[in-house]
C-alpha cells in the first residue's frame, strides 16, 4: 500500500535532501515543547528523532516575556537533535480561518481579491495580517469561486520566528495547528468534508476541513489538563497521578472487569471539562450546516464525521460520547495518512504518542 | 515551506533556498564534468599516443628504411625461390626426355630455352635405327607437357647411326 496520494513522480524522484530547507518542525504552545525530525525516504515521511519537554507557559499576545528562557530550552533540544532549522506551528488561537466566495472572474487577481475579504472576517488591520489561501472548489452554477482562507497577525509571526530565532534555529515557515493537522490526518485526495477535534495539553482545536482546505477553525482554552484536574478532584489525586489512571490500560484479565468500573468513574469526572468540548464542537457543526444549506448545491460541503487527533482523545468512550452527541461518526485519526506506509516503513513513534505529533507530522508534509 | 513568514523571513527562506539551488546545481555539474572525464581518459592518452607517433619526425625515416630493405630482402628471397623453382621444372623436362630415351638413342645436347611468349627445347643426338627415332619421336609426342614436336624429315633419311635433332615446344 502506498502513502495516500503520493505520484510516482514524488516516490520516484524525490525532492534533493540538499533543497530541503527543513526536516523538523516544533511546537512551542501550552507550556509543553515538542520537537520532530523527519527523513523522506521514496515519497514517504519517516519519524527520525522527537522531543517533548516542558517550558515555562506564556500568556499570548505576550510572548516576549519568558521567552529568553524558551529559547534557552529550545536551543538545548535542538542542538541535541542536530536541528538547524524548522517549520514551527501557530497557536490556533491566533489564527482566523474562514471560507469566502468570490466570482470566478476575480480568479485572474485571487490574492487582491482575497486580500480585500479580510476587513470583514479578520478583527486586525489588513496590513498587519499574513494570509495564505486555496480554492475549495468551483461553483459552476453560481459561477463563483469558493475559497479557503487563514489568517495570522505579523505580531504572532515575528514572534514566533524570533523566538526561533533566538535560539539559532532558522525559522523555515510557520503552520497553523489546523491546517497541519488536516495535512496529517486527512488523505490527499479526499473530496469530503470533515470536523476535527484535537485535544492538546491546554487548548482543544475545532475545524472543518473541506477538500482538504480548512474552512473554518476554532480553539478553546480546554484541554488534557484540564481533564487531569477533574479527575484529580474527583479521586483526590495529584495531576500527574490522574493522567496516569486516565490513559492506563489493564494488563491482566483480571483487570478488566474492575478497570471497565474504573472507566466509568474516570469518565464520569471528565464529563464536565467534556461537555465544554463538546459544546464547541457542536457549534463548530452548527455553523458548519448552516454554511452548507446555504451553499445547497453541493452535497460533500456537509460534515461527514468527526476525526480525533491528540493522544488525550483516544481515552475510552470518548469517540462514542462525541458520536451520540453530534450525531456523527467519531473516528481516531491517524498521523501516517500522508506520511508513510505502515507495511512498509513500522514507525518507531507509537501510535498514541504520534498523535500528539500529528500537526507537527503534517507540517513537515508538502 | 516560508508560509506565514513575514518579509524579512521569507526573503531569508528564499536566500536560503537559492543558495541551496545553486550549490547542487553545482555540485551535480562538477559531478557530470569528473565523470566526462573519467570517461574521456582512456580515448585521450590513446590520442596521445597516436600523435606522438605521428609527429616523432625521427622515426618515420627508420621506420620507412626498415620498410624498403625488408622489401628488398623479400624480393630477393621471392627471385631466389624462383630461380629454384624454374630448375626444379627444367630438371623435370629433362628427366621427362631422358626417360623416353629408350634404347638405341643416345642424347647428345638438350637445350632449354625460355621467352616471355613461349619457350622451347632443341634435343640433339643419335639413333641407332630410324625406328628407334621414329619410336622416339612417338614417345615425344605423347608427353602431355610438350605441345609440338617437330623432327626434320632429312633425319629419317639414314637407316642406321641416325643424327637427329628435335625442335619441342612445351610450356613450362
Amino acid at each position: 500500500m502506498n502513502v495516500s496520494g503520493t505520484s510516482f513522480l514524488s516516490r520516484g524522484f524525490p525532492v534533493p535532501h540538499a533543497l530541503a530547507i527543513s526536516n523538523a518542525s516544533v511546537s512551542l504552545s501550552d507550556g509543553v515543547l515538542r520537537m520532530i525530525e523527519v527523513t523522506h525516504h521514496v515519497g514517504s515521511v519517516i519519524p527520525k528523532a522527537w522531543t517533548t519537554a516542558p517550558i515555562p507557559r506564556t500568556v499570548r499576545g505576550e510572548e516576549k516575556k519568558g521567552s529568553d528562557e524558551i529559547a534557552g530550552i529550545l536551543r538545548a533540544v535542538a542542538s541535541k537533535q542536530g536541528v538547524k532549522s524548522a517549520v514551527a506551528l501557530i497557536h490556533e488561537g491566533d489564527a482566523y480561518a474562514y471560507v469566502v466566495r468570490m466570482p470566478a472572474a476575480a480568479e485572474e487577481d485571487l490574492h487582491a481579491a482575497v486580500e480585500a475579504s479580510l476587513e470583514a472576517n479578520v478583527p486586525i488591520p489588513p496590513t498587519d495580517v499574513i494570509f495564505e489561501y486555496g480554492v475549495v472548489r468551483r461553483d459552476d452554477m453560481r459561477g463563483e469561486l469558493v475559497v479557503a482562507v487563514c489568517a495570522i497577525s505579523r505580531h504572532a509571526s515575528d514572534a514566533c520566528a524570533d523566538l526561533l530565532h533566538a535560539a539559532g534555529i532558522f525559522p523555515a515557515g510557520l503552520e497553523t495547528e489546523a491546517r497541519a493537522l488536516a495535512r496529517a490526518v486527512i488523505a490527499r485526495g479526499d473530496r469530503n468534508t470533515h470536523a476535527l477535534l484535537s485535544v492538546m495539553e491546554r487548548h482543544s482545536v475545532v475545524a472543518v476541513v473541506e477538500r482538504g482546505f480548512v474552512t473554518f477553525s476554532s480553539s478553546i482554552e480546554v484541554g488534557a489538563a484540564d481533564l487531569d484536574q477533574a479527575v484529580a478532584k474527583t479521586f483526590s489525586i495529584s495531576p500527574e497521578e490522574a493522567r496516569a489512571l486516565r490513559r492506563t490500560k489493564p494488563v491482566k484479565k483480571e483487570d478488566v472487569h474492575n478497570n471497565h468500573a474504573r472507566e466509568e468513574d474516570v469518565f464520569e469526572a471528565m464529563i464536565p471539562v467534556l461537555s465544554t468540548i463538546r459544546d464547541e464542537l457542536s457549534k463548530v457543526l452548527s455553523f458548519a450546516r448552516g454554511q452548507a444549506m446555504k451553499d445547497g448545491s453541493d452535497k460533500d460541503a456537509a460534515v461527514r464525521d468527526v476525526i480525533l487527533c491528540g493522544a488525550d482523545a483516544l481515552f475510552p468512550g470518548f469517540s462514542r460520547y462525541i458520536a451520540e452527541t453530534s450525531h456523527l461518526p467519531a473516528i481516531a485519526g491517524s498521523a501516517w495518512v500522508n506520511a508513510l506506509s505502515v507495511e512498509r516503513h513500522l514507525p518507531e513513534l507509537d501510535r498514541e504518542s504520534s498523535m500528539d505529533y500529528a500537526a507537527l507530522i503534517g507540517a513537515l508534509i508538502s | 515551506m516560508k508560509t506565514f513568514l513575514t518579509e524579512q523571513y521569507a526573503k531569508a527562506v528564499a536566500r536560503e533556498y537559492r543558495g541551496r539551488l545553486v550549490f547542487v546545481a553545482s555540485a551535480l555539474s562538477c559531478i557530470a564534468f569528473l565523470a566526462a572525464i573519467a570517461f574521456a581518459l582512456p580515448t585521450y592518452f590513446l590520442l596521445r599516443a597516436k600523435a606522438d607517433a605521428i609527429s616523432t619526425p625521427a622515426s618515420y625515416p627508420d621506420s620507412l628504411s626498415n620498410v624498403e630493405s625488408s622489401a628488398a630482402l623479400l624480393k630477393e628471397k621471392i627471385s631466389a625461390a624462383e630461380t629454384v623453382a624454374d630448375e626444379e621444372r627444367m630438371a623435370a623436362i629433362v628427366e621427362k626426355i631422358l626417360v623416353r630415351a629408350v634404347d638405341g638413342i643416345s642424347v647428345t645436347n638438350i637445350s632449354l630455352r625460355r621467352d616471355t611468349g613461349a619457350s622451347a627445347i632443341s634435343l640433339a643426338g643419335v639413333a641407332d635405327t630410324r625406328e628407334d627415332l621414329v619410336a622416339f619421336q612417338k614417345s615425344l609426342e605423347s608427353e602431355p607437357l610438350f605441345s609440338k614436336v617437330v623432327l626434320p624429315v632429312s633425319a629419317l633419311a639414314k637407316g642406321k647411326d641416325v643424327h637427329f635433332s628435335f625442335s619441342i615446344d612445351s610450356d613450362f
